[in-house]
């Protein structure tokens, strides 16, 4: 048991030592579950891999659009006593395609040959340890469990420390308790966990050395949590959730670092540290669900969010990285680092079917501060307002999030695209009607941007991303080092800030859904949907712009205007076999899109068709399913100034999964 | 209320050892300041600001503080961590040009007092004017060393004396800053020439010819820096800024000549490889010891130190490195003219004589392959014989404070002891301490004087009428600071 322990969590480990002194595992308490999953991919291009979106910074040799990769997955839990249990996960590394015959594991770097000593372990399909944890039921006052080692963070929420993504599920580690205060007032979590020295700090690491020559120190850098969730009567609930990110690193003026240990110098054999970041954020959400109004629910959520980052120990990535940073560099006028404070706030009210006509609505009111980021907020695979968004197309879906840290990468091209909903203010109105086999929606949103400003600093303090301009494409959207968005330059979906901003947004959405008749499980889906997305850039005669500024500048307003149609069709013809055939079509029209205020804006043009066929097959236990899309799109730019560029794209991508 | 108190502190109990230790103890923590040598001093003219304030190191070069303050007129520098030696600060405001000279500042230390004001201008000034008229800057000038001239200046500015006539001076120039203008017209760096005429006055022409104005106190409005030039001058030649000599210690110092073709005391050419062996990444090193009688007699030296037998490697080969890279006192780099210097003992009561040879190596190898020649040993007498040389305040002729050999790797025809090769060896096959193998007036034992580039005696220099080849310019006399004038 101590093999999973990390010497940090010695204490845990000595609690769960002397409290499961009488347990011992056997073959009966052991819970063991096995799976394999393979996955096809092709698509006519000369890529192989089976990722669609891999690493797009450190370019690995996993991504790739050709190729089948098998990965098998071990979990085992063991019930040591009724007190104390454990589990751990073990899985193959993935990243082996069929044809990697013999890799062993060793690499050649920038070499690929015949050896099968070339690719690296990323090619060679080790077993890893991929979480590890114990549980224990310790005889504390209030206390429910107490948790070491792996978790994906998921007690926590999206404004704060949100749930891991899904390739990140079992890396996180921390200790946890839960547990109960007397006469059930209230529930309450605490946490503390390792930060990932991967991400979650300026420049996307804790202070890895070889990424930022202003630090070099990582593992003492930790995330604190606590959550109460109390439910004073049946209809409310409350929930408060505070957490502190902490990225430390050693103080380099600390006298024992800088000189010889004399005491004199006030050197005592210690070192102090000294922040790098800090990020604090809190939530307090409640919900009323009146047992006199059953067809109402009000939920709400007021969230803060402070960030500081040390300019002395974190190299300004908006300044020396392209604005490229999942933190703002906050300053006061005198150039002094400051941290960057925010609020935010939805409302969500939700009336279901109130006069029993089939009719319900719901509204959501939501207000971001411009400087809200959740630097351990949900990353993607979450959502927090009810609107479809932008980002969200017809067959590739999409989520709002409230951090600069969104992850779209490391993900297939069917899987859902997530944008940064940071300085959003609107709101939602979306009624649905149920009446026999229809099913329908229609939404209307409002945004409006509390990053709407003129001459923000995104030079020194406000991540600009590089690309701010045009809808973004998740069909088509390609990477490389940059982060960007190669060929179709739209807009990154974490690019909330620009130098001249004065911009709204207008989202309808219709969707409809009917069961047909007579044909076995068959569903016709429709959606409409219309974008009018307006930034007027430079405002006119606005007294904070020089008059050169103001009269130089009057056609650069950015005006978007996305038309979306799709239509589909799903049989079920057996209870195993499930097939979708389906089409949409996107227009875009997007005058003053790319460009820059120096030399100019220009306008594009987009059309793209796409054909989506599916199955799945599920039959005793084993899981196929098959995807092929095909799509045709067209950009058309102004000429002067850019080519056209056409895509003819055919790719699928199939799935076998068997657990056990 | 008492319930989630202890549900908080159990749970901060529990988390410890989850970084939640760092939280203690940094909770007070504010960031360490970073290390610096701080320069303090006062800057008290109207309207002053610290971007008129700047450092600068012996040579000239701009230093950058990494940070800067001027609070209540005072200002403060702060430099990186580090030992300087012999900076200036200078402020420029208005028509005027100020400057003060810090001697030393240490690691993690403050040099204070660095006032912007008449005094320092008055020593710096001085400073300047001496150090031009002897051909030498603030880089061949020690900090300790100086600040007994320091000492000598500010005493004679309170007391009668050419040195006080010219600070009044200086004071009264500065009562005229910022007057007629912001041109800087005073105080330009002085130029004193050998003779002391001075060629760039302190005071830029242009100025009096706005404001001819009364700076001796005679009553009379002086049109003409010329008052001001003589006594600053009469003021400069009483002092010695890079210090007086140490008479306890004495600067020696060696160079090897590793180039092909180079001569022998023979006047042929050495085999520089007929003992040693060439290899890539060997170098020249140095190798001493306290002189004990060696095996043809030759006596040992009177004075037997383990401390100079230390700073000499102690006879263990290819340890202490000689330089051809122009730092430690080699003159070029990468001229093959290898150069090392010791400061030693020097009592010219009791003679310190000294074994040595140079080795061709790496370092830490053995003897065998990268010594010049085995057994036999080069022989020193440490004995100041010159060159004589006027002292800059009497006068009168003194040596130069340097023991200087010019060898040659691998000759075997100098001041190897027991089996030499000259031609004009003894018949004993060796040298003794007295022995002149060239008849130059002077043993072989002790500083050179015979010239193997020329095979001639005494004809150094580009005169070829020096009796002593110049040690090279970085190397200069180990001086300590005057107590008196």
């Amino acid at each position: 048991m101590t093999r999973i322990l990390h010497r940090p969590l010695a204490a845990g480990a000595a609690a769960l030592l002397l409290f499961s002194a009488a347990g011992s595992a056997d073959t009966v308490n052991f819970d063991m579950s096995g799976k394999i999953y393979t996955k096809y991919m092709y698509q006519n291009d000369a890529t192989q891999g089976c990722l669609s979106m891999s690493n797009p910074f450190w370019v690995d040799n996993i991504g790739g659009h050709n190729g089948t990769c098998t990965e098998f997955e071990l979990n085992i839990k063991g019930r040591v006593s009724d007190k104390v249990s454990a589990g751990v996960r073990l899985q193959s590394r993935w990243g082996m395609i069929w044809q990697d015959w013999w890799e062993n594991g060793d690499l050649k770097p920038g070499i690929i040959d015949t050896s099968g000593e070339s690719m690296g372990m990323n090619h060679a399909a080790y077993i890893k340890l991929r979480g590890a944890f114990a549980r224990i039921a310790a005889p504390i006052p209030t206390v429910n469990w107490i948790t070491i080692g792996a978790s994906d963070l998921s007690m926590w929420n999206e404004w704060t420390i949100g749930k891991a993504r899904y390739i990140d599920r079992d890396n996180g580690n921390g200790v946890f308790i839960e547990g109960t205060a007397p006469g059930k007032l209230f529930k309450y979590t605490a946490g503390a966990m390792a930060l990932p020295k991967l991400w979650a700090g300026p420049g996307w690491q804790t202070g890895v050395s070889g990424n930022d020559p202003l630090a070099s120190l990582y593992s003492t850098d930790w995330a604190f949590a606590a959550k109460f969730d109390a439910r004073p009567t049946d209809e409310l609930r409350f929930k408060l959730v505070g957490t502190l990110v902490k990225d430390w690193e050693a103080d380099r003026n600390s006298p024992f670092l800088t000189g010889a240990p004399n005491a004199e110098r006030g050197a005592d054999h210690s070192v102090a540290l000294a922040t790098r970041f800090r990020g604090a954020n809190a939530t307090l959400d409640g919900a009323w669900n009146p047992d006199s109004w059953d067809f109402l629910a009000v939920s709400g959520l007021l969230a803060g969010s402070s960030n500081y980052v040390n300019p002395a120990y974190a190299t300004n990535a908006v300044r020396n990285n392209q604005g490229f940073s999942p933190v703002i560099f906050k300053q006061d006028d005198k150039g002094n680092a400051i941290s960057a404070n925010a609020l935010a706030g939805t409302l969500l009210v939700e009336v279901q079917d109130p006069f029993k006509t089939g009719l319900s609505v719901k509204f959501q009111y939501f207000n971001i501060g411009a400087d809200y980021n959740a630097i351990m907020g949900s990353r993607r695979e979450a959502d927090v307002l009810i609107t479809d968004g932008i980002i969200a197309g017809g067959f590739t879906r999409g989520g709002q999030l409230p951090t600069l840290n969104i992850a779209n990468e490391f993900q297939d091209w069917d899987e859902a695209w997530y944008e940064s909903c940071i300085g959003w203010k609107g709101g939602t109105a979306l009624f649905e009607y149920l009446n026999g086999a229809l099913k329908t929606t229609f939404e209307y949103t409002y945004i409006g941007y509390n990053t709407n400003m003129q001459n923000r600093d995104t030079k020194n303090q406000y991540p600009d991303f590089l690309y701010t301009n045009g809808f973004t494409d998740t069909t088509a959207f390609t990477a490389d080092s940059d982060y960007a968005n190669v060929y179709d330059r739209g807009k990154d979906p974490r690019s909330i800030y620009a130098q001249y901003q004065e911009r709204r947004t207008h989202v309808a959405v219709v969707n409809v859904q009917y069961l047909l008749p007579k044909l076995p499980g068959a569903v016709l889906t429709m959606k409409g949907k219309f974008v009018d997305d307006f930034d007027g850039r430079i405002e006119k005669d606005n007294p904070t712009n020089s008059a050169a500024i103001n009269t130089a500048n009057a056609k650069d307003d950015y005006h978007g205007r996305e038309y979306l149609g799709l239509v589909s069709i799903t049989l079920q013809p057996t209870n195993e076999l499930k097939t979708t055939l389906g089409y949409e079509l996107s227009f875009w029209d997007e005058k003053n899109r790319d460009g820059s205020e120096a030399g100019g804006f220009y306008h594009s043009t987009t059309r793209r068709h796409t054909v989506h066929a599916g199955l799945t097959y599920a039959f005793g236990g084993a899981l196929l399913s098959y995807q092929l899309e095909y799509f045709n799109k067209n950009l058309y730019r102004d000429r002067s100034a850019y080519y056209d560029m056409r895509w003819n794209v055919w790719r699928s991508k199939a799935t076998f999964e068997v657990g056990w | 209320m008492r319930i989630p108190i202890a549900i908080c502190g159990l749970s901060l109990v529990l988390l410890a050892g989850c970084g939640l230790e760092n939280m203690f103890s940094n909770s007070f923590h504010d960031d360490y300041d970073r290390p610096a040598s701080k320069i303090r001093g006062k800057a008290a003219w109207a309207g002053a600001k610290i971007s008129q304030i700047s450092v600068t190191d012996s040579a000239g070069n701009p230093l950058t503080p990494f940070l800067s303050s001027l609070v209540n007129g005072v200002y403060e520098l702060r430099l990186p961590s580090t030992k300087y030696n012999m900076l200036v600060v200078h402020a420029s405001a208005g028509n005027v040009m100020l400057r003060a000279i810090v001697p030393s500042i240490g690691e993690e230390s403050v040099a204070d007092n660095v006032d912007l004001d008449a005094v320092n201008m008055t020593e710096t000034l001085l400073v300047e004017a001496k150090l031009a008229h002897d051909g030498d800057s603030l880089t061949k000038v020690t900090g300790s060393a100086y600040v007994g001239t320091r000492n000598l200046i500010r005493g004679d500015i309170l007391s009668s004396g050419p040195t006080n006539t010219f600070y009044k001076m200086v004071v009264a120039f500065l009562g005229q800053y910022n007057r007629f203008g912001t041109a800087q017209l005073f105080f330009v760096t002085p130029e004193v020439d050998s003779s002391y005429a001075v060629k760039t006055s302190p005071i830029d022409p242009s100025f009096f010819v706005q404001n001819p104005f009364d700076y001796t106190g005679s009553g009379t409005g002086e049109t003409s820096s010329a008052r001001f030039d003589a006594a600053m001058v009469a003021a400069a030649k009483l002092y010695r800024p890079p210090g007086c000599p140490d008479p306890a210690h004495v600067r020696v110092v060696f160079t090897a000549d590793f180039n092909d073709g180079a001569l022998s005391g023979n006047c042929q050419k050495v085999n520089k490889f007929l003992w040693a062996t060439n290899k890539p990444g060997k170098q020249m090193y140095f190798v001493g010891w306290t002189f004990t009688q060696d095996s043809c007699g030759n006596d040992a030296s009177e004075v037997q130190d383990a401390a100079i037998d230390t700073a000499l490697g102690n006879a263990a080969p290819n340890n202490i490195p000689m330089y051809d890279d122009g730092t430690n006192g080699d003159e070029v780099a990468g001229d093959g003219i290898w150069t090392v210097a010791f400061n030693l003992p020097y009592d010219t009561g009791k003679k310190l004589r000294i074994g040595y040879k140079y080795t061709w190596g790496f370092r830490g190898a053995v003897w065998t392959g990268s010594e010049e020649w085995p057994g036999n040993s080069r022989i020193l007498e440490v004995v100041d014989d010159g060159p004589f040389k006027p002292d800059p305040v009497t006068g009168a002729l003194t040596s130069d404070h340097i023991v200087y050999r010019r060898d040659v790797f691998g000759d075997e025809a100098t001041n190897k002891d027991c089996s030499n090769g000259s031609f004009h060896v003894p018949p004993t096959g060796g040298i003794d301490w007295k022995t002149d193998l060239h008849g130059c007036g002077s043993p072989d034992s002790h500083e050179s004087t015979y010239d193997n580039a020329t095979c001639k005696c005494k004809d150094f220099g580009p005169n070829h009428s020096d009796p002593y080849p110049a040690p090279p310019p970085a190397v200069v006399p180990l001086n300590v600071a005057c107590s008196s004038h």
